[in-house]
């Protein structure tokens, strides 16, 4: 095995498996913006997308039809708080302003920050959605036993496709993004 | 190719001198095989022990041996450690030992290299194992990663500090089996002895080759998404967390951009093994050589654009599942073709049915089981209704249990004569052999009725609905599990026993490559001057038998 000849192919084929490796693991994080460019050129998707306040509506309050709004909401293990909805769901007709009061409370010892994440089903509602206030466009910080009434107003355009007559709104509250921090505030999951 | 003059000992085949020069330093290939093989089987107890746990859980609806989160710790556990510790460990020990002695190479062409993919091994696994192992003997910590093997966001980061271990865990599994995939390939491209074309390689050669370049282009992938798991863990990154504007689906995305070729990697030296044990007991050439090389190469290609197919409940858009769906299902064509070639390589040969025949006999049988599973998982609407239930449990199962690891010891019992220079107990090994094959089916079939009639995965509690089925599953996995004893006993017994019947350098009547015309056992450092290769010697490709 001490054929010059062959230990320099091996090393060249050593070099080259490198090189690919090293590629593919760049690929794998290049997979990150990359998700969002493909989702949005090949499938017309934007994960966080809602509607522009221009769209549609022109036609004022369609009376003849109705949509049920139903909300649901939940919260992060590493968060001690509740959030409830003041109604379970509410109908409204497209074009139709609402608003639905939400109440943040922070059960834990300790003042934190919060964020709600807020996503539709069915998901080709999401463009046919404006919100005009929301606690999920901010961070919210809760001190210890505070509680925060909270105002969503929302208007559902008149183009909403027919089948769809039902949505749900949901909330998830998760921590603000400090998570050394987190571990003294609540327990442990595992535990 | 001549042996170095100072490094020559009296030994007559040069063996090292001592426990940890032979192991510790270890470079021959047939050493690191050996190795490799002995850390799988051990994996595999260990392994089937965790399956053993979750089977005596599942055995009656109702809590009765363990926590949930135990449980989860199981489910979890039991996947990581089959699938990078026995199954891929299995299949680089055999590529160890017989690739050499199959192109007529004097060892690996990176053997230093060589040594270091096998011992990353043993620290990743302890590293893997640690947290489990802490909380069953010392009740420290919180256990180990108890999210599922598929480290799904935000569960796997809500674990405790397990996460960490598993993550570090498997960058050391990916560098070791990068680096074994390397030397696989540097072998088989610069080591082929003259004469040794690529399109007269053994099926298995080829099947390794392939299976070597999907690893190193999918093993940095998931190093790379569970780095992204770290930092959003410990560094306050969030590509997986939507408060960051981050997104757990593409997790998902990652996870199985590396998934599904994963898979192949875990089946496609499966189908080498068993092109080459097939043509041996046929006592025929395998039929369409070319077709089956070509065919390992197309499912190879089809792994990397098929991947969302373990992710149609996601909320893909239409256009997204149906491509998937195609994409899946064509996967069929290659995959029959290699079904019909080993059928028609069996047509009107002269069979005979030793135990590695019959597990290569089973596996197309059961393996092929698995894959029509795996073409109604793939019919999107369908899947909607089978998603994350016993049916994709019963799914997987055949395609690993008697697919990849019926393969390993079909590859084992093939081959043991050859590296032992005896036979192994035949009696023993046809026992062992229709002792798994009913167990295992008493075991995985009924989970298929369980998916179907909608039972959930990974839960450790079930409505008594489930009852019956369950305990029938329970049952066959003892049976499988105590089997496998049996298996351990006979390769041990063939290793020591020297009253057993010595092997000829041929073995098998009908078996042809370059590995036959070596002794049994084959000298320590085997073609240390490349053989200079006849039609005759070799098994496949354009030779005259």
């Amino acid at each position: 095995m001490t054929n010059p000849n062959l230990q320099q192919r091996n090393a060249r084929v050593l070099r080259w498996a490198l090189a690919a490796t090293a590629a593919a693991f760049a690929f794998g994080f290049a997979l990150a913006p990359f998700y969002d460019v493909l989702c949005e050129k090949v499938f017309g998707i934007r994960p966080t997308q809602t509607a522009s306040e221009a769209t549609a509506c022109a036609g004022g309050v369609v009376q003849d039809r109705e949509l049920l709004v139903e909300f649901d909401t939940s919260i992060s293990p590493e968060l001690p708080w509740r959030l409830d909805a003041a109604k379970k769901s509410v109908k409204v007709r497209p074009c139709e302003p609402a608003t639905v009061t939400f109440t943040a409370t922070n059960d834990g010892r300790l003042t934190l920050t919060g964020r709600a994440i807020f996503t539709v089903a069915p998901a080709e509602a999401a463009i046919h959605l404006s919100k005009t206030e929301c606690f999920c466009f901010t961070e919210q910080e809760l001190e210890a036993g505070q509680s925060r009434e909270m105002p969503v107003r929302f208007v559902i355009d008149d183009q909403l496709p027919a089948d769809v007559s039902r949505l749900t709104f949901r909330y998830v509250f998760n921590p603000v993004a400090k998570p050394l921090a987190m571990t003294s505030a609540v327990s442990p999951p595992n535990s | 190719m001549a042996h170095d003059a100072s490094t020559h000992h009296d030994d007559h085949d040069h063996k090292p001198h001592g426990f940890v020069n032979r192991w510790l330093y270890a470079t021959n290939h047939k050493d690191i095989g050996t190795m490799y093989l002995v850390f799988s089987l051990v994996m595999f107890f260990l392994g089937g022990l965790m399956a053993m746990v979750i089977r005596g859980e599942l055995m009656f609806p109702g809590l009765q041996l363990i926590e949930p989160e135990f449980f989860n710790q199981m489910t979890t556990m039991h996947a990581l450690v089959m699938i990078f510790g026995a199954v891929m460990p299995a299949f680089v020990g055999l590529a160890n030992w017989m690739i050499p002695m199959m192109v007529g190479a004097p060892d690996m062409a990176l053997p230093r290299m060589n040594n270091w993919s096998f011992w990353i091994m043993p620290f990743a696994f302890t590293t893997l194992l640690l947290p489990l192992a802490l909380k069953v003997f010392f009740d420290i910590g919180g256990g180990g990663p108890a999210g599922g093997w598929t480290l799904y966001p935000p569960l796997s980061l809500q674990g405790g500090d397990s996460v960490a271990f598993t993550i570090f865990a498997v960058h050391m599994m990916g560098i070791s089996s990068i680096m074994g995939a390397i030397n696989i390939i540097a072998t088989i491209l610069n080591m082929r002895a003259p004469g040794m074309d690529l399109l007269k390689m053994p099926v298995f050669v080829w099947s390794w080759l392939i299976t070597a370049f999907l690893l190193i282009a999918v093993m940095p992938v998931l190093a790379g998404a569970v780095t992204m798991l770290l930092t959003d863990k410990f560094f306050g990154t969030t590509f997986f967390s939507a408060t960051g504007g981050g997104d757990p689906v593409m997790f998902q995305h990652i996870f199985w951009f590396f998934g599904h070729p994963e898979v192949y990697i875990m089946i496609l030296p499966a189908f080498g093994i068993v092109s080459e044990i097939i043509p041996t007991f046929s006592r025929k050439p395998l039929f369409g050589y070319k077709a089956m090389v070509y065919a390992i190469a197309s499912i190879a290609f089809l792994s990397f654009i098929v991947w969302a197919h373990h992710m149609f409940t996601v909320g893909m858009p239409l256009g997204g599942e149906l491509f998937f769906m195609y994409a899946t299902m064509l996967i069929a064509v290659p995959t029959g073709i290699k079904v019909f070639n080993w059928v028609f390589t069996m047509w009107k040969g002269s069979m005979t049915f030793e135990t590695p025949m019959l597990f290569a006999l089973a596996f197309v049988i059961l393996f092929s089981i698995g894959g029509f599973s795996g073409l109604m998982l793939a019919i999107v609407p369908a899947d909607f209704q089978y998603h994350d239930t016993y049916f994709v449990v019963a799914h997987f199962h055949y395609v690993l249990v008697t697919g990849a690891i019926f393969s390993v010891m079909a590859a084992v019992y093939y081959w043991l004569p050859k590296w032992t220079g005896r036979m192994y107990n035949e009696r023993l090994g046809k026992i062992h052999f229709w002792a798994s094959a009913i167990s295992v089916n008493v075991l995985f079939f009924p989970q298929h009725f369980l998916g179907l009639a909608g039972m959930p995965r990974r839960i450790p509690d079930y409505n008594v609905a489930f009852a019956d089925w369950n305990l029938v599953s329970s049952l066959g996995g003892f049976a499988f599990g105590l089997t496998q004893l049996l298996f351990a006993y006979i390769v041990w017994d063939c290793s020591r026993n020297k009253s057993l019947a010595k092997a000829t350098d041929q073995v098998w009547e009908g078996a042809h490559g370059l590995e036959w015309t070596l002794s049994s056992p084959p000298p320590y450092h085997s073609f240390t001057t490349p053989p200079v290769i006849t039609d005759s010697m070799l098994a496949h490709g354009n030779v005259a038998h």
